[in-house]
Parts: structure tokens; sequence; C-alpha cells
């Protein structure tokens, strides 16, 4: 049996060149993936630039929905670190807005889904990592490694202990990426998958020879698949906000421990 | 001026009475969203899971470095095994914490008919 490109659900993810570049050997291509992540960049500053130009005290439509987003995410910051924390506000803001608005570009037919490649997940995993190791150290010094020394636990104990929270404390970037990349590729999988095989089945009327009756079946029965495509997309636009909401949530509760080390 | 006062403290305390039912309605909406169960499941597989792989990289990595083949690898993917059931089980935890305290919120409201339908 043939198998057809088109119909392949992985082929969905392949990185292309766009334009070919390199400097000192390393490859630097403009690819699509590279495209994507560009485009919903643009839309975010467009999109804040766009509401942000006429702010009134009585917010227009766009101005409100910027709004509902700047106190979803302030609140989701006080809620987990408190008022301190708002130092860390933009870069919350700008990975949850970049996570959803890359989501969301990935569920138009035809684009790209940037938050499909474990490397985008991964990168802005370590950006976090980081982030909490660096200021967590600038801010607390020394002590910032009591994290890993959890306070009244008798010394024996801690021999076992303190090897387990440092490996613990090396698990978040990883779950932290391969969530979202998961979520976001096994979705997508998953529609790709229905959608090919209802367009398999109708497919059978163009090989151009009589239809057997199982063959009549498939053909007549494609739009089932179909529906259930329809009913996935709808659950992925709620797994494209959910996954970037828990991605800056666990953020804010990393970043947490770089405020207070010791719990 | 003398007009303006009164409104003011009006004012200030309509915002205080906005801002307190507004604390209620946003409350037990977040807890709602973060105790999903297909949330807390997909949670606490990724725990045992990556806290093996971080296991089995740092065992490769210290024996890379330090030529003691197999014996990093072993110990640390057993240690990471056990860090990430640490975590998976301190997940547990919090979920059942969160789900007494909602149930407890529950039971000491007013609304008995809420009250039967939890239990």
């Amino acid at each position: 049996m043939m198998f057809r490109m088109d119909l392949d659900p992985m082929h969905q993810f392949v990185i292309t060149d766009w334009v070919k570049m390199d400097i000192a050997g390393f490859d630097i291509s403009f690819t699509n993936a590279a495209f994507f992540m560009f485009l919903g960049v643009a839309l975010i500053i467009g999109f804040f630039m766009i509401a942000t130009a006429k702010a009134s005290i009585v917010p227009s439509r766009i101005q409100s929905v910027a709004e509902t987003g700047y106190e979803f995410i302030a609140n989701m910051i006080r809620d987990t670190i408190g008022e301190e924390g708002f130092k860390f506000f933009p870069l919350v803001f700008s990975l949850f807005m970049f996570v959803f608005t890359a989501n969301m570009l990935g569920m138009v037919p035809f684009f790209f889904t940037t938050t499909s490649q474990v490397i985008v997940t991964a990168a802005l995993a370590l950006l976090v990592f980081f982030t909490v190791i660096i200021y967590g150290v600038m801010k607390n010094g020394l002590k910032f490694f009591k994290l890993f020394a959890p306070s009244g636990v008798p010394w024996p104990l801690l021999i076992l202990l303190v090897p387990l929270e440092i490996i613990s404390f090396f698990v978040r970037p990883v779950t932290l990426s391969l969530r979202l990349f998961g979520n976001i590729l096994a979705g997508h999988i998953v529609l790709k998958l229905f959608v090919g095989f209802g367009a398999a089945m109708l497919g059978v009327v163009s090989a151009g020879h009589a239809l057997s009756g199982l063959e009549w079946v498939g053909v007549l029965t494609f739009w089932m698949p179909i529906v259930m495509a329809i009913a996935i997309t709808a659950l992925e636009f709620l797994v494209a906000f959910l996954q970037a909401y828990i991605f800056a949530i666990l953020t804010c509760i990393y970043l947490n421990d770089a405020f207070h080390p010791s719990h | 001026m003398a007009p303006s006062s009164p409104n003011d403290d009006d004012l200030s305390a309509r915002i205080a009475a906005a801002q307190a039912r507004q604390a209620d309605k946003v409350k037990p909406r977040a807890n709602m969203s973060a105790a999903s169960g297909y949330g807390v499941g997909m949670k606490m597989v990724l725990d045992l899971v990556s806290g093996a792989v971080v296991g089995l990289i740092f065992g490769l990595a210290v024996d890379h470095v330090l030529g003691t083949r197999p014996w990093g690898l072993i110990i640390l993917i057993m240690l990471g095994m056990a860090a990430g059931f640490r975590l998976m089980l301190r997940t547990a935890d919090s979920h059942a914490k969160r789900y007494a305290e909602k149930s407890n919120a529950v039971s000491e409201g007013s609304d008995s008919a809420i009250k039967g339908q939890e239990e």
C-alpha cells in the first residue's frame, strides 16, 4: 500500500529552510519555524500597540482585552509570589503571550506550530530555569541553596534527601518543556490522523475501479472521523490556552523559590 | 469642595465592596482550574518519567566525566526514580490537601444543597 505524504500525520512538523544562511559554519537558515515565531511576536506587538494607542479611562473593546490579559497575569503573580514578584511581570507576561499566540497560530490550517518543537519549549523552560538560579543566588546569596535542604530534618536523612532535592530541581525544566511540547504535538497528530482517515476513506473513489462492498462502507461513512476532528479542534483550542496558562503559572511557582528559598 | 468629600467616601466604599465581591468570585475558580483531575494525572506521570530521565542523563554525564561506568548510571538513575516518586507523592499530597480544603469550605457553608451533592 502506498503511503501518501499529504496524509502523513508527522509531515506537518517538518522544518524547511526558506532562506539559506550560515555564519562561521553554523546553520542559521530562516526556516518556517522562525517565520511563525516572528509572526507570533509581530502579532503580539501589533495588538498591544493598537490596544494601548488611545488609552482611555473607559476602555475601548480592544483596550479592555489587553487589560484583561494584564490583570490575568498580574493576579497570577500576586497569588503565587506576592507584590515583590512584579519585578518579573514582563518575563511571565511575555512567556504567556508568546506561548499562547504560538499555540493559537498553530490552530490555523496549514500554519506551522512552533510550540510543537521540543527545542523551542526547552529553550523557554531553560530561560526560566536559569533566571531562577541566577536571581536566586543574586538575591539570597548562598542561602538560596537552602532550597535543597528541607528544614527540620535530622542530618543523617539530609545525606539522602539533598541529592533527591537537587535532582527534583533539575526535573523542573524537563517537565516544563515536555508538558507543553507533548500536549501540542499529540493534539496536532490526533487532529491530522482523524482528518487524514476521513480523506483516505473518501479517496478510494479516485482510484477509478468499481468499489467493493467494504469500500462503499468507507465512502458512505467518511464524515464520521471528520465530525470527531471538529470536536477535537474545539478541545485543542482549550488546550492551547490551558498549556499557556500552565506554563505561566509554573514559571511563577518556580520564580517563587528564587524569592523564598526555604520551604 | 463640600459636596465632593461624601461622594469620595461613597466611591471608595463602593470600590472596596466591589473588590470584596470580585475576590469571592475569583478565588474558587482559580482553585478549580488548578485541580482538574486530568491535569493532576498528567503532572504525576511527567514527574515520574522525567525524574528517571534526569537521573539517566546525570548518570551518563558522571560516567563520562569520571570514567566510573556503570556505577554512576546505576546510582543516579535510582536516585532519579526516587526523586520522581517524591515529586509525584508531593503532587498527590497537595492535591489531597486542596480537595480536603474545598470540601471543608463547602460543608461549612450555609448552602446544604451543595453539600448533599458533594457527598
